[in-house]
């Protein structure tokens, strides 16, 4: 037995000898950026003043071919990391006086020495250049013109090297950036600037930037809004942030300017320009009387400036229909193949309300699928998942519309008032909840709501 | 010395006989050191005469039927020795002395630098290697298959290995997941895995119920290795460039102990291939303690270490730009060669056995088992940046020479001849991963995240086998085994950071998808990933299976015959830990559970023609569950279960003739085997599939099922000794491997979370992959008596075929986006004609001597060069999925040059070298 702990030693002496002779950790590499050896010769107003305005009846562009060596040095301000950007790149001036764009035909051009803020030489010689008067406004620069607009057509991923040098400077975007109000949007001077509006908020609330692309074949404006002007911010279906929902809040939103055709429109680079955490103004409801008569039917609205509307489980959503001249709020699972459970919130300062009632029909009834709720600001932020523990069921203290197994009652049945208690104070949300299912053998009992009043 | 081997090793003269009994006697010694060899196993062939040698190296058989007999001597490392005698009614024949030599074959294996252990592919797993058990066998066929075909990976048969019934001490190391033999677990542990059992075929094993491709028993009790030291260094230029192995056995000591240590260590700063390091330690230890002559217990342990840069795949225009030799997946980093996809495998295994002697006829061996451990297979991830791959499409000339562009909506041919070269010049000049680029954007994007990291897909398996065992001698005749084996395994399978390459963290947020799809856990949504953290996807496999066989065979005096039966239960289950974006309904939680009941019958039977002549026959009908791999088919993101998965069929049957003398060894064999209904899972890139037909480079996983396979041929080896130095062996492998129906397909796409279905692939008349089909080999040998030798050996090898994409034959391929594209049949048969690589010759060069020091040290060498003429040659290859339809295949086509989407292909190794130095003590 000695023998044993004699050669597990040696077995261990052996095992230390073991050690690494293949290298397993790397050093950071290092960098060294070589500055480009140029100097300027135009500004980028010289040469906007050198590029003819495109006239309004004209829908072939003009375009100049840029024959001498000339050089102008500009700022990166848009950015492709979030996908709104495609195959094109947005300049500010040095000087901060005017931007201008050029079409390349290469992606992920951010990690690619071209992020907002990196300093650039651009060689103008065999560039095209034009001021359309149609589609993209604005000075651009890029290959041979083609189709019956005149489109500069986009560099090449191996030449657009060649025209666009960076240096080894990138500046902070906030000294680019230029604080401007709503209204100071729409002038042309900003075209391709890095721009920042404080106080806004999106118009809709519970909405997605854009649409998705698997479905859709077109991109989405959405508004934002200081309370009088509103603004479009435009997104792209393929951008990455395309189908998480606009924030609830107000504050900051950080874009690049751009124009189509006569619309300014807002070019959002990536979810952190939006920065909107402060409280939504006047969005607790005081008092209501909502009869769902100033909303459209065809197709029916799912989507309220006022009101949170979401698809918890499938993606039926509650909406407006008519039906006798009368508008209200539907939701059914009939048809849907699937589970669902919508939410419908109506947010109200319950201190400053005292009761709250509407009406309601069911149809086809096959089952329970309707209840009311209250959830406490606190409990509860737009966008986010809800905290089902925190809803108080309230359904018991309204009469609900029994509805027919067959067919529609043919009155709404009054809920009767519902005293808010002393104890609930605060901001907060009446929920209406729908539940069922659209799978053989679920329920489907349709659900119909009007003239929610609140007082 | 010469004058005794040449005196006994097949003339055996000068013997004495002596009255009373009617036998054979003999003292068997070790041909170097002369001491007296125990437990020599020596028997009389197609007899039941068989006897282990006792401490003096003695053995003795009395009342032998008279008569010409074969004796046989064997014992693990010897050569074993096969004596023609002539028994005397009434004389005890005294053979006298019998030296054993060392066999050089074992030698050879132990040297050997499998190709078990480079693992080639994970980029299409049907072209996965499909090595046959490497036989330390007396076999001649089997040895040129493990010794000389192997390198340009032949499979006997082609069968793939997870066919093949591997295990130590009795213990399945199969794995689950995908049955293949888990070599990395005794990886670098030669010496102490020397001790093993092979079967062909379905031929018996005393084990398990081996399926076609034959098995391989492990036995690692401390008893049965011969005591004494040895150490070797071993130089290569393969996977490797240095090992440095040593073992130690104990023996049995008087106190009734025994043990066997070893430890290993292989190393290389390059591979053969560029950028392939390697580094591995392996470690063994094996007790046992014989409580009585009924007990014994062992424990044994092993642990292998290994981790290894991996080599690409690549298409012929990047090999013809860069080499042979040229691998995409490392570059330089500060001075060091750094390799971005890594294998990291440690899985110890510990093993507790029982040996119970019921009576002289009955054993009953008991094993417990249990393995744990990580498996991680490293590469990129990155989000909204360029794949950093130097030989993505399009970074090479081909892409521009090939370009197509949409010009109002009709595909046109815009070569751009400029931006090929400029690509080219770019390639060349930096062919390699730019890390320092990588670092670069990192740091630049500290707001956002790492853009490019280094992860890991790791599979950690906890394993717990247990095997029970049974050996009896039922009568004089007939001999039965039986063994039940349950084992249960949980896999846990995610992804884990490895390198933030210069960032602080990284959003796991996908890109693909809408909205809250790009949330890869949506219970967690918008999670930072750091070092060390799983993301991406999170997922249990629970799988177990009972296995039973009873086996009896028969021995009689004309014919021996057997009969085997097997049951089996498999049971899966996946558990999915996050909540996928895509598939938020079916991913996390428990899956199904898949249960597979399974039996097989097999029998066959050797008729003796004469003692030198034998028929031989085996058939077998099994049907086996379908690997977990292949029933959840996506299983990194959903429990979704194959659609129509089967149990599989397996069917085959081999006939042999065979010849056994002194000096003339051959055997014939033809064969035939059919695996019905097999399954393939399948990931790739795709281009214009599902719903949304103008995406690219969408991430599939595709299901073949109701996948047959047909493999016939036959296999002839000779062995001529044709003096006592001098041997000369002829081989011969001639197999048809072919698909023999049309699976179905269907493809899980991601960003549409959808299973689509593409009707039948008409695969029916391909050819099997990833093996030539045929091979042949004729080999030379000199053995001279003072201990050193030289053989050399030239091979021809062909039929072997490029893995064809099964989605390219569905009808598909024949749908395009662009409606003005007109198929051409003739040229659409053309592209999808699957292509037969070229026959290749490689001439071998082996040989050793070995040398005795001080009456007491064996100092050996054994060394051998590999494709003498470094003749170059494919191995493998597969067709890129990627470019799956008429139009794109036509459009790669146009320009007559290099494709984008050529096939990528493993390149066989060139001119290589071995020598091992040993000692023993």
């Amino acid at each position: 037995m000695k023998n044993i702990y004699k050669h597990i030693f040696i077995a261990l002496i052996a095992v230390s000898f073991l050690t690494s002779c293949v290298n397993d950790g790397f050093d950071d590499p290092t960098f060294n950026c070589q500055a480009p050896n140029l100097t300027t010769n135009k500004t980028v107003a010289d040469v906007y003043n050198a590029t003819p305005q495109t006239p309004s009846n004209q829908s072939a562009a003009i375009t100049v071919l840029n024959a001498t060596d000339d050089i102008i040095e500009a700022i990166v301000t848009s950015s492709d990391e979030g996908g709104n950007f495609y195959k094109t790149i947005s300049f500010m001036s040095v000087d901060g006086t005017r931007g201008f764009s050029i079409a390349v035909d290469s992606y992920n051009l951010y990690t690619q020495d071209l992020q907002p803020g990196r300093r650039v030489f651009i060689k103008l010689k065999d560039l095209y250049r034009s001021r359309p008067s149609g589609g993209a406004i604005g000075l651009n620069f890029g290959g041979v013109p083609s189709g019956s607009f005149n489109t500069l057509s986009r560099l090449s991923e191996t030449e657009f090297k060649k025209f666009i040098i960076p240096t080894c400077t990138v500046v902070d975007e906030n000294t680019i950036v230029k604080q401007l109000t709503l209204s100071q949007l729409n002038n042309d001077a900003y075209l391709n600037a890095l721009v920042e509006v404080d106080n806004v908020y999106f118009q809709n609330i519970g909405v997605t930037y854009g649409n998705n692309a698997n479905t859709a074949t077109t991109d989405k404006n959405e508004n934002i809004t200081d309370g009088t002007n509103a603004f479009i911010t435009r997104t792209s279906r393929f951008a990455s942030f395309s189908g998480n929902k606009v924030p609830f809040g107000k504050g900051k939103i950080r874009a690049v300017l751009t124009k189509f055709n006569g619309t300014y429109q807002l070019i959002i680079r990536n979810e952190r320009d939006v920065k909107m955490n402060d409280t939504r103004p006047n969005f607790f409801l005081n008092a209501l009387n909502e009869n769902f008569e100033s909303y459209a039917t065809l197709p029916s609205t799912i989507s309220f400036p006022k009101y949170i509307n979401e698809a918890v489980i499938g993606t039926r959503l509650w909406g407006t229909t008519t039906f006798g001249g009368n508008k209200y709020l539907q939701m059914t699972s009939f048809g849907s193949n699937q589970a669902n459970r919508g939410l419908f919130m109506i947010p109200v300062n319950l201190t400053a309300a005292n009761t709250f009632s509407f009406q309601s029909k069911a149809g086809y009834v096959n089952g329970s699928v309707f209840k009311v709720y209250y959830i406490l600001e606190a409990n509860f932020t737009p966008g986010n998942p809800i905290d089902n523990t925190k809803l108080v069921d309230i359904t018991t203290n309204f009469t609900l519309s029994p509805g027919l197994p067959n067919g529609y009652p043919t009155s709404f049945t009054n809920s009767g008032n519902y005293n808010i208690p002393a104890a609930v104070t605060g901001n907060g949300y009446f929920v209406f909840e729908y539940i069922g299912n659209g799978v053989t053998g679920g329920l489907t009992t349709t659900m119909q709501i009007d003239n929610i009043v609140v007082n | 010395m010469k004058k005794i081997v040449l005196s006994t090793l097949f003339v055996l003269q000068g013997f004495f006989a002596f009255a009373q009994t009617t036998g054979v006697t003999a003292k068997v010694i070790d041909a170097k050191t002369q001491k007296p060899l125990q437990s020599v196993v020596a028997s009389i062939e197609n007899t039941n005469f068989t006897q282990l040698t006792n401490d003096s190296g003695l053995f003795s058989f009395a009342s032998v039927p008279v008569g010409l007999q074969l004796l046989k001597i064997k014992s693990d490392g010897f050569k074993e020795l096969l004596l023609q005698i002539d028994i005397v009614s009434g004389k005890m024949l005294d053979l006298g002395l019998i030296p054993m030599e060392i066999d050089q074959t074992i030698e050879q294996q132990i040297s050997l630098v499998t190709l078990t252990e480079t693992e080639l592919s994970d980029e299409s797993s049907s072209s996965e290697n499909t090595a046959s058990l490497l036989q330390a066998s007396r076999d001649a066929f089997l040895q040129a298959a493990a010794f000389n075909f192997g390198q340009a990976r032949f499979s006997v048969r082609g069968i793939d290995n997870e066919y093949a019934n591997t295990m130590i001490n009795g213990i399945s190391m199969n794995r689950m997941s995908d049955g293949r033999p888990q070599f990395g677990v005794w990886g670098g542990l030669n010496d102490a895995t020397r001790n093993q059992e092979f079967t062909n075929g379905s031929a018996p094993s005393d084990y398990v119920f081996s399926g076609i491709a034959g098995s391989q028993e492990i036995n690692t009790r401390a008893s049965v290795y011969r005591k004494g030291t040895r150490l070797s260094f071993l130089n290569t230029n393969t996977n490797y460039s240095f090992r440095m192995m040593g073992t130690y056995a104990s023996g049995m000591d008087a106190d009734g102990w025994a043990y066997t240590i070893s430890a290993g260590r292989r190393w290389a700063h390059q591979g053969y291939f560029e950028g392939t390091n390697y580094s591995a330690n392996s470690l063994f230890a094996s007790v046992e303690k014989k409580i009585n002559d009924n007990h014994s217990l062992n424990f044994t342990t092993m642990f292998a270490q290994n981790k290894r840069g991996k080599n690409s795949p690549n298409t012929t225009e990047v090999n013809n730009l860069v080499g042979e030799k040229y691998n995409s997946y490392w570059g330089w980093q500060e001075g060091e060669r750094r390799n971005s996809r890594f294998k990291d495998a440690e899985e110890p295994l510990m093993m507790l056995s029982h040996y119970w002697k019921v009576n002289s006829k009955t054993q009953i061996n008991s094993t417990i088992a249990y393995q744990t451990g990580k498996i991680g297979n490293s590469r990129f991830d990155f989000i909204r940046s360029n794949n950093p791959d130097p030989i993505y499409y399009r970074n090479l000339p081909s892409y521009y020479n090939n370009l197509h562009v949409y010009v109002n909506n009709v595909s046109t041919f815009q070569p751009n001849p400029a931006a090929a070269q400029g690509a080219q010049d770019r390639f060349v000049t930096q062919p390699q991963i730019d890390w320092r680029n990588i670092y670069k954007i990192n740091k630049e994007n500290i707001a956002n995240g790492s853009r490019i990291v280094q992860y890991e897909d790791r599979n950690d398996e906890n394993l717990i086998t247990l095997n029970v065992n049974l050996a009896s001698q039922l009568s004089d005749n007939i001999f039965m085994n039986a063994a039940v084996n349950y084992q249960d395994s949980r896999t846990s399978n995610f992804k884990n950071m490895l390198d933030l390459l210069g960032g602080a963290y990284f959003n796991e947020t996908g890109t693909f998808g809408s909205g809250s799809q790009n949330y890869p856990d949506l219970n967690n949504p918008n999670r930072v990933v750091g070092v060390g953290d799983k993301y991406g996807y999170n997922y249990n496999i629970y799988a177990s299976r009972l296995d039973a066989f009873t086996q009896f065979k028969f021995n009689y005096k004309k014919i021996d015959f057997y009969l085997a039966q097997s049951f089996s239960r498999s049971v899966y289950q996946r558990e999915g830990l996050y909540k996928n974006g895509f598939w938020p309904n079916n991913s996390f939680g428990n899956s199904d559970v898949m249960v597979f009941d399974n039996f097989g019958l097999k029998g066959g039977f050797t008729y003796k023609l004469s003692g030198r002549h034998f028929i031989d026959f085996n058939g077998l009908y099994m049907t086996k569950a379908p690997n977990h791999r292949d029933v959840f088919p996506n299983a990194r993101v959903n429990n979704a279960i194959t659609p129509n998965i089967l149990n599989e069929t397996i069917r085959g049957l081999d006939v042999s003739y065979i010849i056994k003398t002194p000096t003339f060894k051959a055997r014939l064999t033809g064969y035939f085997n059919e695996i019905v209904n097999q399954t393939e899972i399948s990931f790739y890139y795709a281009d214009e599939v599902g719903t949304n037909s103008s995406a690219d480079g969408l991430f599939v996983a595709e299901m073949a099922t109701g996948l047959n396979k047909k493999n016939r041929g036959g296999e002839l080896g000779m062995e001529w000794q044709a003096t006592s130095t001098i041997k000369f062996t002829a081989v011969g492998a001639y197999g048809e491997y072919t698909i023999n129906s049309n699976p179905n397909i269907a493809l899980s796409i991601d960003n549409s979370a959808s299973i689509i279905d593409y009707g039948k692939a008409t695969l029916s008349g391909y050819k099997q992959s990833g093996m030539p089909q045929q091979a042949y080999s004729f080999g030379f040998e000199y053995r001279d008596p003072k201990f050193w030798w030289i053989g050399v050996n030239a091979n021809h090898l062909e039929g072997a075929y490029v893995d064809v994409a099964t989605v390219k034959r569905t009808t598909a391929y024949y749908t395009t986006n662009d409606q003005n594209i007109v198929v051409d049949q003739d040229k659409a048969n053309k592209f999808l004609e699957q292509e037969k690589f070229n026959p290749v010759r490689l001439v071998n060069l082996v040989g050793g001597k070995s040398w005795r020091i001080s009456g007491k040290y064996t100092v050996g060498l054994f060394a051998n060069v590999n494709n003498v003429f470094n003749v170059s040659y494919k191995t493998g290859g597969f067709e890129q999925s990627r470019n799956s339809n008429y139009q794109q295949d036509s459009e790669d086509n146009l320009s007559g040059g290099p494709l984008v989407f050529g096939p990528k292909y493993f390149m066989g190794y060139g001119r290589t070298y071995m020598a091992n130095i040993y000692l023993t003590f």
